[in-house]
């Protein structure tokens, strides 16, 4: 017993580094798997993609947080802001009249945008490009609300509006956008782009408004 | 007890000996990791070369594309210094394209165009100082979204102490920015400012645009 005893430790420290060297070996292949694995895992581009409520105008867009439904659309190089502001465009004003009844809580739907056939996203602003919630919207109480958004006239054919909550495009994932197809063609590009009659952008009001 | 004993002391002189290796191996397997991941960024990226100013030429400077046309000294302007006797504006007169398929704001634009050691225009720090706000030269109107696709002619604006003399030249800085993956949300974004074209351009005097 004695004998295996003494033995023993000297076994260990022969097999010892290889056991250390194939331990680091073995880490490394698990972080080369894991990396591998991450890469080949559609991780960025399908299971994080947003779910898009589609619709046309006219559609009551039904989306987790609300219900969306374009009204009218229309065109021209120029608009008037609701503060009296003539803005002149080199493309094309596509001003789209919708409106916004919330879900559940007060709601307020800060990502408005074109997405033209290319799939190029035209945003709203504060200046340039009109267009303003009025706050947070109760839930039930329609809000009426205008977008104006300037465009190259070739981005008009096909385009669609784009309403979501969160402002930054990184937070959509997983979460409803609406997507409404303004059933715009070439003809109303061109119609528009030779037009200099302004077109009013109209402030946020609530309630359902004139039937049209 | 004699032999409970020696194995508590050997136990207790080996252990140092048995972590030594052990932790030598998960280093080395750390750093291997790291190597075959791309290995480690330098603290400090080499400065970019910046080109000389050219007046109507085109300059890419990542989210726009940036061509200056002049120069020039105004008065007063809408929104600007407008009734303000202590100011004046200088007024850099340029064309503007968005790059990519998404709208850029009109702050990452203003940011981008600078100047660099003009008396009376007031820097947070040291360095170039970018200008103050960008209008629309069709309609007057602050350009606070550049959208993918339009060419806009716009006025980029400094606010000037007219205690200072008002410049003859004016050295304009162009900063560009690099698209690359945010190690803070992995998110893509124009980030790295640095100076890429700079040079000095003639300041136009309204008097000498009327004559």
């Amino acid at each position: 017993m004695g004998g295996r005893r003494v033995a023993h430790p000297a076994s260990g420290r022969r097999t010892g580094l290889p056991r250390q060297a194939a331990f680091a070996v073995l880490l490394v292949a698990a972080l080369a798997t894991g990396r591998a694995v991450e890469g080949l895992m559609p991780v960025d581009d399908e299971t994080e993609a947003p779910f898009e409520r589609t619709g046309g105008v006219g559609d009551r867009v039904e989306t987790r947080w609300g219900d969306v439904e374009v009204t009218s659309v229309a065109g021209s190089t120029r608009i008037e802001d609701p503060h009296g502001t003539i803005h002149v465009t080199g493309g094309v004003y596509v001003v789209v009249d919708w409106t916004y009844t919330a879900a559940g809580e007060p709601q307020v739907p800060t990502y408005v945008a074109i997405r033209d056939a290319e799939g190029r996203e035209f945003r709203t602003s504060v200046e340039r490009n009109p267009y303003s919630s009025g706050g947070a919207a109760q839930p039930g109480i329609p809000r009426r609300v205008s977008a104006a958004i300037e465009l190259p006239a070739d981005a008009v054919d096909g385009a669609r509006l784009i309403v979501t909550l969160q402002p930054n495009p990184e937070d959509h994932r997983r979460d409803d956008i609406a997507v409404i197809d303004l059933g715009l063609t070439g003809d109303d590009a061109g119609a528009w782009a030779a037009s200099d009659e302004p077109v009013e952008v109209a402030g946020a009001a609530d309630g359902p408004g004139d039937a049209p | 007890m004699t032999e409970s004993g020696g194995r508590l002391r050997r136990l207790g002189s080996r252990a140092p000996r048995q972590h030594l290796p052990l932790a030598g191996s998960a280093a080395g397997a750390i750093v291997l990791a790291v190597l075959v991941a791309g290995g480690f960024d330098p603290m400090e990226k080499p400065a970019a070369e910046v080109e000389p100013l050219a007046v109507g030429e085109s300059v890419d400077l990542g989210p726009f594309v940036v061509t200056a046309d002049r120069l020039r000294v105004v008065d007063e302007l809408p929104g600007v210094s407008e009734g303000d006797d202590g100011t004046r504006v200088l007024a850099l007169v340029a064309t503007v394209t968005a790059t990519g398929t998404t709208t850029q704001y009109g702050a990452m634009l203003s940011e981008s165009v600078a100047l660099d050691g003009v008396p009376g225009v007031p820097a947070d720090g040291d360095g170039p100082v970018p200008a103050d706000a960008v209008y629309v030269m069709a309609d007057g109107t602050r350009l606070d979204a550049v959208q993918p696709g339009l060419e806009y002619e716009v006025a980029l604006v400094w606010e000037q102490d007219v205690r200072a003399d008002a410049p003859s030249e004016a050295r304009l800085v162009l900063v560009g920015r690099t698209l690359r993956e945010s190690s803070i949300d992995r998110s893509m974004e124009w980030l790295d400012p640095a100076p890429v074209v700079a040079g000095d351009l003639e300041v136009t005097a309204p008097a000498e645009e009327e004559s």
